[in-house]
């Protein structure tokens, strides 16, 4: 099967028609234009809507398409926190999810979204290291905190694929895979699903294999990382030189969540499940 | 466990649903992890990879039950 059949490709509401006959997720800023350009689209090609902005008017949305995925991307997490709340009307129609820069102060918006039971996208692949502290602490919150239904990625992909042993790398799981998402920047040109979006100077067909050579290459960092088999040197574009010595921590500690979560589980053969009966069981 | 998927009414699917109903307060009962956490672990074994990889598929099991709706998995993200 060629590539672009396979592909699902982020085009722009003013290219859908240069895309027939491809898995679409449509981005735009204006519902409205939504609902006018795409108000025939109960097409089994459009997979979702990306929504570029929270501030717009999103009461056109939530008749339009019911059941169709939306992502909303924040420009300014820390400013538009509260503007979350907005999405809770939008929930009853579609599943949205909200996708959260990876700046400072991200994690406020991140529990709050979770706390509005929203799915949240962490993007930003290479965090500088003043954000791995505040990784943690987000990543503490969305294993342990009672209130947390809903999955926060990378850490929810990455610890399905550690618990359960998936062979999926954080491409995979970031959706950020070139041979299964595509950006089709605003000027029509391909690219790699992953902010700036520049178009890569790579060719996306050997993206991935060119990639892992690299990486796998014995001076490389990722030659000799633990943690390569679920990542595939996601922290090493675009910058080769990124250092992973704090992503390292993050992801050290889903997998020790993975290796608890097991150990726990493995009790419940031989407890009970009712309140009081464990202590007993255990005598 | 045995003898009550062999009484009648019961299916083995309805004792398989138990079962992970039963872990999956277990788990609660330890609390220590989040709702998502503990759903992250009771995925059914067909499922994990849809899981781990792609957010529509997935959003429908992050309450415990598994599987989500039929339109999210055909619209597949």
């Amino acid at each position: 099967m060629a590539q672009e059949n396979v592909c699902t490709y982020n085009v722009p509401l003013a290219l859908v028609d240069s895309y027939p006959d491809r898995r679409l997720i449509v981005r735009a800023s204006d519902p409205l234009d939504v609902v006018r350009t795409l108000s025939f689209a109960a097409d089994e090609n459009l997979v979702g809507l990306q929504l570029l902005g929270i501030t717009a008017d999103l009461e056109p949305l939530e008749v339009w398409n019911p059941g169709l995925p939306i992502e909303v991307v924040l420009k300014d997490s820390e400013a538009e926190t509260m503007k979350l709340y907005r999405l809770s009307k939008l929930q009853r129609t579609h599943p949205v999810r909200v996708v959260i820069p990876l700046v400072p102060g991200f994690s406020k918006a991140a529990r709050v979204a979770s706390f509005l039971n929203l799915p949240v996208k962490l993007e930003g692949a290479q965090p500088p290291a003043e954000l791995i502290e505040e990784l943690a602490e987000a990543l503490d919150f969305f294993l342990h905190n009672k209130a947390v239904s809903q999955p926060v990625d990378y850490f929810s992909g990455l610890l399905v694929a550690l618990l359960h042993k998936v062979p999926v790398t954080l491409w995979q799981i970031q959706e950020e895979d070139p041979r299964m998402v595509r950006y089709v920047t605003d000027e029509g040109v391909e690219a790699v699903a992953r902010r700036p979006f520049t178009a890569a100077s790579e060719d996306l067909d050997t993206f991935q294999f060119e990639l892992t050579k690299r990486t796998l290459s014995p001076e490389s960092e990722c030659a000799s990382c633990e943690f390569f088999l679920n990542c595939g040197g996601y922290f090493k574009w675009p910058n080769f030189d990124f250092s992973c010595d704090g992503i390292k921590q993050i992801v050290g500690r889903v997998r020790e969540a993975a290796y608890e979560l097991h150990d726990d589980l493995s009790l419940y053969p031989v407890v009970g499940t009712e309140p009081g009966n464990n202590e007993e069981s255990r005598l | 466990m045995d003898d009550k998927v062999n009484e009648p009414g019961i299916q083995p699917e309805d004792s398989e649903t138990k079962e992970r109903s039963d872990r999956r307060d277990f788990l609660r009962s330890l609390g220590k992890w989040s709702t998502a956490a503990i759903a992250a672990i009771l995925l059914t074994e067909s499922t994990p990879s849809n899981e781990a990889s792609a957010w529509p598929n997935r959003r429908g099991s992050l309450d415990g039950r598994g599987g989500g709706g039929s339109w999210m998995k055909r619209r597949g993200w």
